[in-house]
């Protein structure tokens, strides 16, 4: 720690900070624009000028810009001096002199740093009397509005988007006072990040386009800490709600998980919970909509009949699981995910109980120092862990500023000073990755060539680990190469995912894992999981899904399948045959699918956004979500459905849902400490889920009724769902919106932390599973199984924008969307007489795809990547080998 | 001392009789009302005749009686208010919306006349509020002076403006 005296007063801080980040540490506010906590500080907008001074003699000091500036021990220092004081307020003179008078009709207007910032220097009467300088917009695609007028030219867009974020496609154009922040043309911007630009500018240049069209103020909206659930990452969000509607989702800072930043996925993608795919009502199959009395009634008679199946769900909450879980009992439920998937979730599962193993956090991921991604591509996947892994991939900048005696906040000299070579990542995968520009080895691979490659290691790390068989073309250097960087490494980091379609993959990665830490290192694995609660299912346990079919094909049973769209899973005829020869088909869901197309009887539930419950991310971290959305005729959460309708009264509430849980899975043990309770109080009162200035509640249904309604009452959750109750950062307590006095923007978030940029001061959300095996050391068998030679194989590509089922029905999602295609290379292409350009029929066991076909010379020969996982597109698991075939006339006809 | 307060307040009150009267005959007769009085709430158009609200949300922020409510337009660029709703069962009169307003949109009259048998007849629409004219500021249009480009303005026109800047120019 370092001792300041900072007006008088005298503190202590953390070291490796500059000035400016230890000043706010301390409450001690000094304005800012361009020093971000992520991004570091550059020094460009000169706004938070204190003065230093010398010793204890020194009365006259000087003028510092306090980011830019090193702590030194004893340091004094004088934020209210008239002069430096003075001085900021005149750079926020400036920097409003050709701001523009639109404060009323900009999206930011209330939750704005430059507001915040010119009211804490005092700023408030204009004295420029000249033209202001104006810029022409540009239309930068359906999530983000272009306002180029109200930029103050603080360059922190451009540093997150190309220095954080790796985009390319936007920059800064002009000098002087024409700069210009934009793109060379006109277009969507390309970076599934961009919309943390919104987060990022401190005024209005950047905005949420979505938002503005059902636009709110931040004072009138309700916030709730939910989970996003696009992916298995897991990010916090804060759903933010007005009359039943959901407005925007923000990000919620969680140092372990996603930080300060958020996916588009995430961010425009949940619009789903009020889309036209929104399931409303019940109904049975070929009759008209059904009561809610009938359609529970009809669900009990379901439920009591006795040859019952169920069907889990990834995407549904743990509770709702569990619940199905126990009505058709644990030899019943299936765990609706492929068997490709299963395999990988079981050994994940396994690695997570683990004690030995390190399943990394997202915070961890981004610290690694060498990292080897086996068959993935994350940035589709993970969109949030590969923002990570794209700042593990500059460690050895890192390691290099530090040999230097760099702070690491010094952005630019930081960049400037150069990399340590090799770098940090190591990318074998089949097609080219968002990430390959910042990995120094990348090796475009078929994924049996990629997991035969990740045994090698494991086993050129440590002997004894299982060796592998010689595969062509494999080079032993290489292999060593790679071992030896992941040696090298204090911190190395194996990613690995389900692209590979085999639990071989993840096997061998948990050995190399496995060989590092018996090496001495501190290695840790990353298991990239496909959906948001997959991890949660695999630790609730079930049977595999082709186990599924053979009970099915005997004829008669009832399957109740859970919040799960089959079809997007299955082959479309092996479905069709099961859902005939079932006795009947109930299926709960929140959206229309192609299975509650097919379903006997379709009970709608409560989504993600509109229930409580907890999901499981890919490191095993249980988090709560809190219903944020409230109706008018609400849908009941599938776990509540399911217990009145089989009448079960062991849970009367959430929390005994929980409690039953925790005692009776193994592993999930730690379940009762995620969340808060419902009986949850601060000292007798709710926490507060709206802002104390939430408008118009005497208003707003008066055309109804002018009699006031009173709140909505949630049973499951400890939040008040109006503004009264208790205000204020507690601990364990999610914060249901980032404000404090004098800092009305989501740099608040200052406030909240126990350092700048580190751990919220009450604690990261939600409660790492697992590690309670003991006796699960040792290596894995890994068998290669290599692909045939010279037949296609067929690998999928999902998109972060249209891969995943939920955010695909998001219109904003839905506009970014491309048309399907299949890629392969230029030799492969030859072999089989196609031209770029083309629609080809891709045929798979049980499967059909006309796809336009595009040349893409990263792939291996022999293999086609194609996009899936579109709505309506047939299913692809993992790599199928499948031919292509020319669309003959007759067909075309 | 008892009898002289008395006698001496019996005195004043005698020579009010001489007094110019306060009371009119109301509702025959109409009093004067200063046009600040602060009554009835309206809605305003600019000198343009285009809607003056932008859906600030300010007006409904400051209300203490939390009886303003409004929604701004789903069109894209379009700021002028879905619905705008004031609940005149729950207004105190004070004025505050007013002067939050930033673009005088919304302004109080010397109207009080608002008696309802229902409490659901002093729920106003914004085809309620709307009126065609300035109101009491005759000459301010919020578009003018605001640097975004609206319908009939692009970016440049606004006043004291320069034209956009060319982020190509290679002119220093």
């Amino acid at each position: 720690m370092v001792k300041l005296i900072i007006d008088g007063r005298a503190v202590e801080v953390q070291p490796d900070q500059n000035l400016l980040q230890a000043s706010l540490s301390v409450n001690a506010d000094i304005p800012y624009f361009c020093w971000h906590p992520a991004l570091g500080a550059v020094g460009s907008c000169r706004q938070c000028a204190v003065r230093v001074y010398r010793d204890d003699d020194d009365q006259v000091g000087q003028i510092v810009m306090s980011c830019m500036t090193k702590l030194r021990e004893g340091m004094r220092v004088s934020i209210a001096e008239r002069e430096v004081a003075a001085l900021r307020e005149s750079v926020v003179e400036m920097v409003l002199a050709n701001h523009p008078h639109d404060c009323p009709v900009c999206e930011v207007g209330g939750e704005c740093h430059l507001q915040d910032m010119a009211v804490m220097t005092g700023h408030s009467g204009r004295r420029y009397e000249f033209q202001k300088r104006t810029h022409l917009n540009q239309n930068l695609g359906p999530f983000i509005k272009h306002e180029m007028n109200r930029c103050i030219g603080c360059y922190r867009c451009v540093r997150f988007y190309r220095d954080y974020a790796g985009g390319d496609d936007f920059g800064v154009f002009g000098s002087r006072a024409n700069i210009y922040f934009g793109r060379a043309s006109e277009g969507a911007l390309e970076s599934p990040f961009a919309g943390n630009l919104v987060e990022i500018c401190p005024t209005g240049v950047f905005v949420d386009k979505p938002f503005s069209k059902k636009f709110r103020r931040k004072w009138d909206m309700r916030g709730t800490a939910s989970v996003c659930g696009h992916c298995a990452v897991g990010c916090n969000v804060t759903l933010q709600e007005r009359e039943g509607e959901l407005r925007r989702v923000v990000n919620r800072y969680n140092d372990a998980v996603n930080g300060y930043f958020l996916c588009d996925r995430g961010r425009f993608g949940a619009d789903y919970v009020q889309s036209e795919h929104t399931l409303r009502s019940a109904r049975l199959a070929g009759s008209a909509e059904l009561a809610v009395n009938e359609a529970r009634a009809a669900l009990a008679r379901v439920l009591a009949t006795p040859d019952l199946i169920g069907i889990g769900s990834p995407r549904a909450s743990l509770e709702s699981n569990f619940a199905l879980r126990t009505i058709v009992g644990p030899e019943n439920f299936y765990l609706g995910i492929h068997d490709t998937a299963y395999d990988m979730l079981d050994v994940a599962a396994r690695l997570i109980r683990s004690a030995r193993m390190t399943v990394a956090s997202v915070r961890d991921v981004e610290q690694a120092d060498s990292v080897l991604i086996i068959g993935e591509d994350p940035s589709e996947t993970a969109p949030r862990l590969a923002l990570a892994l794209r700042q593990a991939g500059s460690a050895g900048v890192h390691a290099r500023a530090n040999r230097n005696a760099i702070p690491l906040w010094q952005d630019i000299s930081v960049r400037d000073n150069g990399c340590e070579t090799p770098g940090a990542l190591m990318i074998m995968s089949p097609a080219a990755t968002e990430l390959d520009d910042v990995a120094w080895l990348t090796l475009r691979v078929r994924p049996d060539e990629a997991i035969a490659r990740a045994a090698m290691i494991a086993h050129a790390i440590d002997p004894q680990a299982p060796p592998c068989a010689d595969m062509p073309g494999i080079m032993p250097m290489q292999v060593e190469q790679m071992a030896a960087a992941l040696l090298a490494a204090e911190r190395p980091l194996i990613v690995v995912g389900c692209m590979t379609g085999d639990a071989d993959a993840l096997r061998a990665a948990a050995n190399i894992v496995e060989a590092l830490m018996r090496r001495g290192k501190q290695a840790r694995l990353s298991f990239i999981a496909p959906e948001v609660n997959a991890v949660g299912l695999a630790l609730l346990g079930g049977g595999r899904m082709s186990a599924c079919f053979e009970p099915l094909a005997a004829g008669s049973a009832n399957i109740v399948v859970l919040e799960n769209d089959l079809y997007r899973r299955f082959p479309h005829d092996l479905l069709d045959r099961a859902f005939k020869q079932a006795g009947s088909v109930t299926v709960l869901d929140h959206i229309e699918t192609q299975t509650t197309a097919q379903a006997g009887l379709v009970l709608p539930v409560a989504s993600m956004a509109e229930s409580d419950g907890i999901v499981v991310n890919q490191e095993g971290r249980a988090q709560r979500f809190y219903k944020a959305i409230f109706r008018q005729t609400p849908s009941l959460p599938a776990w509540q459905l399911l217990r009145d309708a089989a009448n079960i009264g062991d849970w009367p509430t959430l929390s005994a849902l929980v409690r039953v849980m925790s005692g009776t899975v193994e592993g999930l043990e730690h379940i009762v400490e995620v969340g808060l309770d419902a009986a949850f109080r601060i000292e007798g009162i709710q926490p507060a889920s709206q802002p104390h200035r939430y408008s118009g509640r005497t208003a707003v249904n008066a055309h109804h009724d002018v009699q006031e309604q009173a709140p909505p009452s949630n049973e499951y959750s400890p939040f008040a769902t109006s503004m009264e109750g208790y205000h204020g950062a507690q601990a364990g307590v999610p914060v249901p919106f980032f404000w404090s006095p004098g800092w009305n923007s989501v740099q608040s978030v200052n406030k909240f932390q126990s350092e700048i940029g580190g751990s919220l001061r009450h604690g990261d959300e939600g409660v790492k599973l697992g590690g309670q095996d003991q006796d699960s050391s040792g290596y894995w068998p890994v068998t290669i199984s290599p692909a045939e030679p010279a037949v296609l194989l067929f690998i999928p590509c999902l998109p972060v924008f249209g891969g995943e089922e939920l955010s695909a029905l998001s219109p904003a999602i839905e506009a970014r969307m491309a048309v399907p295609s299949a890629s392969m290379n230029i030799h492969t292409a030859a072999l089989h007489q196609i031209t770029e350009g083309a629609t080809m029929d891709y045929v798979t066991q049980g499967a059909c795809m006309r796809l336009v076909t595009e040349i893409d010379d990263h792939l291996p020969d022999h293999v086609v990547q194609i996009v899936a996982g579109y709505p309506g597109q047939p299913p692809l698991p993992g790599p199928v080998h499948g031919q292509v075939r020319h669309i003959t006339a007759r067909a075309d006809g | 001392m008892y009898i002289y307060s008395s006698l001496r307040t019996l005195w004043f009150t005698f020579l009010h009789l001489f007094h110019k009267t306060e009371t009119i005959q109301y509702p025959e007769q109409k009093p004067y009302l200063s046009p600040r009085f602060r009554g009835r709430i309206i809605l305003t158009r600019d000198p343009d005749g285009e809607e003056r609200c932008v859906s600030c949300y300010l007006c409904a922020a400051v209300c203490p009686s939390d009886c303003i409510s409004l929604q701004k337009s789903s069109i894209e660029g379009d700021w002028t208010p879905e619905h705008f709703r004031i609940n005149f069962s729950r207004c105190i009169f004070c004025g505050l919306c007013e002067e939050a307003c930033p673009t005088s949109a919304i302004q109080l009259t010397p109207d009080f006349e608002m008696s309802e048998y229902r409490r659901s007849d002093l729920v106003y629409e914004k085809e309620h509020l709307l009126i065609s004219g300035t109101g009491k500021v005759p000459d301010y249009n919020f578009y003018r002076v605001a640097g975004v480009s609206v319908r009939g303005k692009a970016k440049g026109e606004a006043l004291n403006e320069a034209p956009p800047v060319d982020a190509r120019g290679l002119m220093p």
